[in-house]
């Protein structure tokens, strides 16, 4: 049951405005009044007051809706620029009744909640895509509801105060043509090269069919299987500008991740070693560059 | 039933709510619309029912069909200044609504328009109707358009929407009814400003007596006028509510002198005043009824030398006043020599045998009294018969024809022959019609009268008073119906258990009636002096709100109780609150196996049968009715040893 400590409290942290519905009440108790008055109809009587106190206890009912809503960040994925990631919200409802319509607003998106059972929490993936790299304040969320007639809207501003670190977006080309582009400088580049002589010994898998059809036996060499000296990225040789380098950089060192490979990315003022730092935190340095 | 649940699981679609509103808000319309706007609304149903979206060709041809429709169910009645009549108005606005309605309902696309129709014509329904089944239809109206509203703003199940719904509109109830007690009443008269009000033709009590055929014009049961009486009702030989008082007959019919011949009303006497309130249904008459000897009148109302209360115009609305009477049989009043003479009056020409035995009457007795008393002997020695169905009557000489050859009549003839023979013995006679419930159709203070109960009866003037004479008690028997007026003698019989409810519905109705649907702002008035004045009213008053209001709130605790669905958790919830609120609290992730188990380890709390048997039900394939009750009986012991 409604408990006025519980409305007062939650009165106070909402901000409420106007809707088309309000609008909509006021033209109607004036057509209403204005058809009572002319003609003492009591039954328009009766319509007029049970508008105006629809109207009137939908404010409570509103609130009450609101009240006790926690909205939490919960992590996300990596956000990338311009590339579509999810922050995971929790919204908990700990109020002994249900919570219904709950409209969340957050960084330009919206997600519709339509029942949040009484005590219970629902974990809430935002989708959105990052503009630009670097520091984003996931600010002040909104939660916001209709209920229960949209004639008023309630809005419950939820300030999470976080930060995420948004890292530029992976773009450019892959390791496999670094690797080959580094190998360059000491020989051609072709199709055919980190193969070696079959042995006769190793996995048909492995057998590098282009060489077969060449007339060759030759065994497939992958990337992870070539005794690489450590990596070395340098920032200024990476791209034309610094957003295409920082992307660059970016989409070796997930590929290095991936592949679980060491590297080293040489910034113009430091330089970022895998084995000392984590991916994250290196990313989070080109980010942030 | 399966339909029921679906729906009641169902998701809210725009359209879909909007159609329900829309069925709701029709309903009631559907009694007064015309035949060719019906076609319309069953063209446009068969059109949404086949499901297309319609082309511009099937758009304008539908538009066409609704000018049409508008222009034959408006011809006739239709001119520029049949626009004045509100009514007819409303109604031209309510069939363009339903054209522009139609024809966006048929796209498929909602706009702002299509979602405020509903309350437009909600608001144009109440032009139309104006009763208790409409006041009871409005009120499931506004439920049935709060919920749809709901649900479409929840966009959850709609029984989870019902529920919201009927949380919204019981906590809006006592607002409501608090504005409807104080808001301020300051409107004007019913349809007087700007439009006509249409004419209400309903036949009453037309003010004169015939002894032809259409003497008994409605013997029916429709109710004329409801009586609360401020205290107990009077007896059945006070119950004479007056209305036209005939002096001249002409063209066999009786009929009342010109009003304006004797202006000012007799001094009236002085006593205890019986005060009760009418509901005067339209009677398209001036008269009013009031019990004789009235007194005190409604605003507006004249009593006249006869008196005769009238109102300046004929109702023709239904009419709530307060009134007030002093049961006399008889009044002091003067009565002028053009008057007696008329009073004394009769056709010389006709009834030769009653004539005649007015002349032995008036040969064989001196004074007034004794010719009187002679009259009244001569009545009951005829044993005249009482019946609703006498036969035809020689109309030219109509006394002769009922007391000698017909004997048997109504009170119609019972009363013009003894004010004819009265006047012909000399003694100054008039008819007083009006009606004459038998008070059979009662409840507490409250009376109803009926068509059925119209009467007629005489008085005579004797020693300066005009004396009531109730001539159908002449009737030495009765034969066929009665009509509810002559019934002096005739008690009402038993009343049916079918015709005691009918009678308690009409008590019902007629309080709803004078609190809601005339309450006014003379009602208003009344209310607050009662106020004022009566504690124990007041205190009444205050009492009843507040029960009305913890009834509410009850049924709003018993509405936000969340729902349980499932009835073994249902069963087992209290034992677990018990538990709870013992200070054994269950642990996040911690299965319900354990949890007993780790209570029953550490406060010797017995729960393995409450837990074996939980999970017997849990995981069997069938719930035995058995096992249930046994698990249900279990939880309610271990709660039991809790305590």
């Amino acid at each position: 049951m409604l408990s006025l400590r519980t409305l007062s409290r939650t009165r106070k942290r909402l901000k409420q405005k106007a809707t088309l519905g309000s609008l909509l009440v006021v033209l109607l108790l004036f057509g209403l009044f204005l058809e009572a008055y002319m003609h003492n109809f009591n039954l328009v009587y009766i319509v007029l007051f049970f508008v105006f106190a629809l109207a009137f206890v939908a404010s409570p009912f509103g609130i009450y809706n609101m009240a006790n809503l926690t909205l939490t960040l919960q992590g996300s994925e990596r956000l990338f620029a311009q590339k579509r990631s999810a922050i995971y919200l929790s919204l908990k409802n700990d109020k002994s009744a249900e919570s219904y319509a709950l409209k969340l607003e957050c960084m330009g998106q919206s997600l519709f909640v339509p029942v949040l059972k009484a005590q219970s929490g629902e974990i809430l993936a935002l989708s959105f895509s990052p503009e630009r790299r670097g520091k984003m304040k996931i600010g002040i969320c909104s939660l916001q509801s209709l209920f229960p007639l949209a004639t008023i809207r309630f809005l419950l501003p939820l300030d999470l105060a976080t930060h995420k670190v948004v890292y530029p977006r992976p773009q450019g080309s892959s390791l496999e043509t670094f690797l080959s582009r580094r190998r360059g400088r000491y020989g051609l580049e072709s199709d055919f090269e980190g193969i070696s002589p079959h042995a006769g010994d190793a996995p048909i898998g492995k057998i590098h069919w282009p060489s077969v059809a060449k007339g060759e036996s030759a065994l497939k060499k992958f990337t992870h299987e070539i005794p690489l000296e450590h990596l070395n990225f340098d920032f200024y040789q990476a791209g034309k500008n610094d957003e295409a380098r920082l992307s660059q950089l970016t989409r070796w060192i997930l590929e290095c991740e991936a592949q679980n490979l060491d590297f080293q990315v040489q910034m113009p003022h430091e330089n970022l070693d895998s084995k000392r730092m984590s991916t994250d935190a290196i990313l989070e340095k080109l980010a942030l560059f | 039933m399966q339909y029921l649940k679906n729906l009641l699981s169902s998701k809210p679609a725009l359209l879909r709510t909007l159609d329900i509103a829309y069925m709701a808000t029709l309903l009631p319309m559907l009694f007064f619309l015309k035949l060719p706007m019906l076609f319309f609304l069953l063209l446009v149903l068969g059109l949404l029912l086949i499901g297309k979206k319609p082309t511009a060709v099937t758009l304008t041809a539908v538009a066409l069909a609704g000018a049409a429709a508008i222009f034959f169910s408006l011809y006739g009645s239709f001119s520029f200044a049949g626009l004045s009549r509100l009514k007819l108005f409303v109604e031209l606005m309510i069939y363009l609504l339903f054209i522009a309605i139609a024809l966006q309902r048929l796209t498929r696309e909602v706009n702002f328009y299509l979602k405020i129709s509903p309350l437009l014509l909600l608001a144009t329904t109440l032009f139309f109707f104006y009763s208790l089944p409409m006041l009871i239809y409005l009120l499931a109206e506004i439920f049935i358009l709060i919920a749809m509203l709901v649900w479409q703003v929840m966009r959850t199940d709609l029984d989870r929407a019902l529920r919201v719904a009927s949380k919204l509109y019981i906590a809006s109830l006592p607002i409501v009814i608090l504005f409807f007690i104080f808001f301020p009443r300051i409107s004007f008269e019913h349809a007087s400003y700007g439009f006509k009000g249409d004419l209400v033709h309903r036949s009453g009590h037309d003010g004169l007596m015939h002894l032809d055929k259409n003497a008994l014009l409605v013997p029916s049961r429709r109710i004329v006028m409801e009586v609360g009486f401020q205290k107990k009702i009077p007896s059945a030989e006070d119950l004479y509510f007056r209305g036209s008082v005939l002096y001249q007959k002409t063209d066999r019919i009786w009929r009342p002198l010109n009003a304006s011949l004797y202006p000012s009303a007799p001094d009236l006497p002085t006593g205890e005043m019986t005060s009760y309130k009418v509901t005067l249904y339209p009677t398209n008459k001036r008269w009013i009824y009031l019990l004789d000897t009235p007194l005190l009148l409604p605003e507006k109302a004249r009593l006249d030398f006869h008196l005769q209360s009238t109102m300046p115009e004929p109702r023709k609305e239904t009419f709530l006043y307060n009134a007030g009477s002093i049961l006399h049989s008889s009044y002091k009043g003067p009565l002028p020599a053009t008057l007696e003479k008329i009073a004394l009056g009769y056709d010389h020409k006709s009834d030769p045998r009653t004539q005649a035995l007015a002349h032995d009457i008036g040969r064989k007795f001196n004074g007034p009294h004794q010719r009187l008393e002679a009259v009244r002997s001569f009545f009951r020695e005829q044993k005249l018969a009482y019946t609703l169905k006498p036969r035809d009557f020689d109309l030219n000489n109509s006394t002769d024809s009922f007391l000698f050859d017909r004997k048997e009549g109504y009170c119609v003839h019972f009363a013009a022959a003894f004010t004819t023979l009265a006047r012909m013995v000399g003694i100054p006679s008039r008819i007083v019609t009006g009606y004459r419930p038998d008070g059979s159709d009662s409840v507490g203070n409250y009376l109803i009268v009926r068509e059925s109960d119209a009467h007629a009866w005489v008085e005579v003037y004797l020693d300066g008073r005009w004396h009531r004479v109730e001539t159908t008690a002449f009737a030495g028997a009765i034969e066929g119906g009665t009509d509810q007026g002559s019934s002096t003698d005739m008690a009402a019989g038993e009343k049916s258990q079918w015709q005691q409810l009918n009678l308690y519905l009409h008590y019902i109705k007629y309080q709803i009636d004078t609190w809601i649907l005339e309450y006014s702002s003379l009602s208003q008035k009344k209310l607050f002096s009662y106020l004022k004045s009566d504690t124990l009213f007041l205190i009444k008053f205050i009492s009843s709100f507040l029960l009305l209001l913890a009834l509410l709130i009850l049924a709003l605790y018993l509405l936000s109780r969340s729902k349980c669905s499932d009835r073994i958790q249902c069963i087992l919830k209290p034992l677990l609150e018990a538990l709870e609120k013992q200070g054994f609290s269950k642990q996040q992730g911690e299965s319900l196996n354990r949890y007993f188990g780790r209570i029953e380890q550490a406060e010797q709390i017995p729960l393995s049968t409450v837990n074996g048997l939980y999970h017997q039900l849990r995981y069997q394939k069938t719930v035995k009715q058995e096992t249930l009750r046994s698990f249900e009986e279990e939880v309610r012991r271990v709660k039991k040893t809790l305590k």
